[in-house]
């Protein structure tokens, strides 16, 4: 049969092939969950009227290829996320992110094999940047990374089924997470650019134009919260910020190359710039000054097994102060969420890069 | 009434690869152990290496440790034991860093230098399907009771005790 112009052979439950779900929703899931689909919550059939709609948002055709994605080494088109990204109950104006995100994910020196099979509770944060953000009704203020808005929530949650259904990435079977964690249902945040004093995060990390939209997307930690209500200066706040930072818990501290993204509020933001602090002042301030002594990081951890630069290797006084992080570019410095003074700092996975793309 | 809608997901690709590369006579060989840097994986490999030395005559051994676990290993590692090896031991796979010793496996494999890698039991299931993926059918792994990392001396030498027959086995055919 034709269905809105797509050709449909209903079969089996194969992937890539067309299934009568039951139209009861409460056995939709239960159906879902036999065939092993989907995040366990309940979803939008992908019909072939709504992919179609999904694939016009972003304007691309659905046989456009994408990498194979890892680790089912599945090869996959812009419907195939599409059909995801329906399922996650993302309104098309949002396809351009997921889709981009996806095409940044499935980048063969990404290392989403990795990510995906990892016993560290690591998840692709997406953080939207430019125009599409307030066009496609991203929230970027006031609990920017939770729940509440349908752009967020449904970006994130598109990533994280295009990861499990695409990918095959099932709980126990491929995605070894020791105890997983809440942001691999959904991890997607938007940059506040009307809350922070300095250009936009992708024109400075990628030289991008400030009205481009953009993604960033990186394998990442929860985020850690940093709570400081009393400082007046930039020293003050980051303080605060540099001892979410030297920790021995945390993959960044062990691993060369890792990046941290620090969100900082609007009013951390304001506090900070009023000191004169510019975006590479607080890199370098953190860089700095977010150390500890090498004799703390011989207390646990991952010492004895730490993936270090050859300088850090070879030092041997226990005093000796070291940044968990290799460089002030280590840290990733955006202006996100709304009242309050809180901001938080997400490690990254140490496995992954942080990635900033364009929006075509 | 049903609603008709697209499987979500993805199309794993036929296999298409070959089985492993033999275990030639080792007497006089080199046999390479691959370290991944997850702990205690050389010091596994130092008390299997105790028996291997007692029952094949004139080992010579090599070894090389990745800068990390959760990469694929560099070129010239790759290269250094492909110059030497008739035997590549690898691990551990005892995360998800397993995914980038199943890469390496399949790497020396394909090149024709056998491999045994070393997976704890709840990652056996995930090397199985990554190697496969890969293009190599049956990888020759010797599964470990799962942690090797953070094992005190005396635990390390009961989890040595506990796979020294298979491994010594699968080395003498």
């Amino acid at each position: 049969m034709r269905l809105g112009g797509l050709l449909v052979t209903v079969s089996a439950a194969g992937p890539g092939e067309w299934v009568e779900l039951p139209d009861d929703p409460e056995e939709m899931v239960v159906e879902a969950a036999r065939l092993g689909w989907g995040d366990g919550l309940p979803f939008i059939p992908a019909t072939a009227e709504r992919i179609e709609a999904m694939l016009a948002g972003a304007g691309v055709d659905a046989g456009e290829r994408l990498p194979v994605i890892q680790p089912s080494r599945s090869e996959i088109t812009a419907a195939d996320v599409a059909v995801n990204a329906v399922m996650a109950g993302c309104q098309p104006v949002v396809f351009p992110v997921v889709l981009a995100a996806m095409r940044a994910l499935v980048d063969p020196d990404f290392n989403l094999e990795l990510l995906q099979s990892t016993t560290h509770p690591t998840a692709p944060l997406v953080i939207v940047h430019g125009a599409i953000a307030e066009r496609a009704g991203f929230n970027t203020g006031t609990g920017t990374l939770g729940p509440g808005t349908v752009a967020n929530a449904t970006v994130g949650r598109a990533v994280r089924l295009c990861l499990l259904n695409l990918g095959h990435a099932r709980p126990g079977v491929v995605d070894f997470a020791t105890q997983a964690s809440p942001a691999k249902y959904a991890y997607c945040m938007a940059e506040n650019v009307v809350g922070s004093p300095w250009a936009p995060y992708h024109a400075d990390a990628a030289g991008l134009d400030p009205d481009q939209s953009a993604v960033t997307v990186m394998g990442a930690e929860g985020p850690h919260h940093v709570n400081d209500h009393t400082s007046t200066t930039a020293t003050g706040v980051l303080s605060t910020v540099a001892s979410m930072i030297t920790v021995l818990g945390s993959n960044p501290t062990w691993i060369t190359g890792s990046q941290t993204i620090v969100v900082l509020g609007p009013e951390h933001a304001a506090t900070v710039a009023q000191s004169g602090f510019t975006r590479r002042d607080v890199q370098m301030w953190l860089y700095e000054n977010a150390r500890m002594p090498l004799s703390t990081y011989k207390r646990g951890g991952m010492w004895g097994m730490q993936i270090w630069p050859r300088w850090k290797q070879v030092v041997e006084d226990d005093s000796f102060l070291m940044c968990p992080l290799d460089s002030p570019d280590s840290f990733r410095v955006i202006v996100g969420g709304g009242t309050g003074r809180n901001s938080c700092v997400i490690p990254g996975d140490g496995l992954t890069p942080c990635v900033t793309v364009a929006i075509d | 009434m049903p609603v008709t809608a697209r499987s979500p997901l993805g199309r794993i690709p036929e296999f298409e690869g070959g089985p492993v590369t033999p275990i030639p006579s080792l007497a006089g060989a080199t046999i390479a152990v691959l370290d991944n840097s997850k702990h205690n994986f050389r010091a596994l490999m130092d008390r299997i290496r105790l028996s291997v030395d007692e029952i094949i005559p004139d080992i010579t051994w090599h070894y090389e440790r990745k800068a990390g676990a959760f990469h694929p290993m560099a070129d010239d590692i790759q290269q250094r034991i492909t110059d030497r090896a008739d035997l590549v031991l690898t691990g551990s796979g005892d995360c998800g860093c397993t995914s980038w010793s199943c890469s390496d496996t399949v790497k020396f494999e394909k090149a024709g230098i056998p491999v045994v890698l070393f997976v704890t039991t709840p990652f056996v299931p995930l090397a199985r399907q990554l190697t496969r993926g890969e293009g190599l059918e049956d990888a020759r792994i010797i599964e470990v009771a799962h942690p090797i990392g953070g094992l005190l001396p005396s635990d390390l030498d009961d989890r040595a005790a506990e796979i020294t027959d298979t491994v010594t086995k699968m080395l003498i055919g």
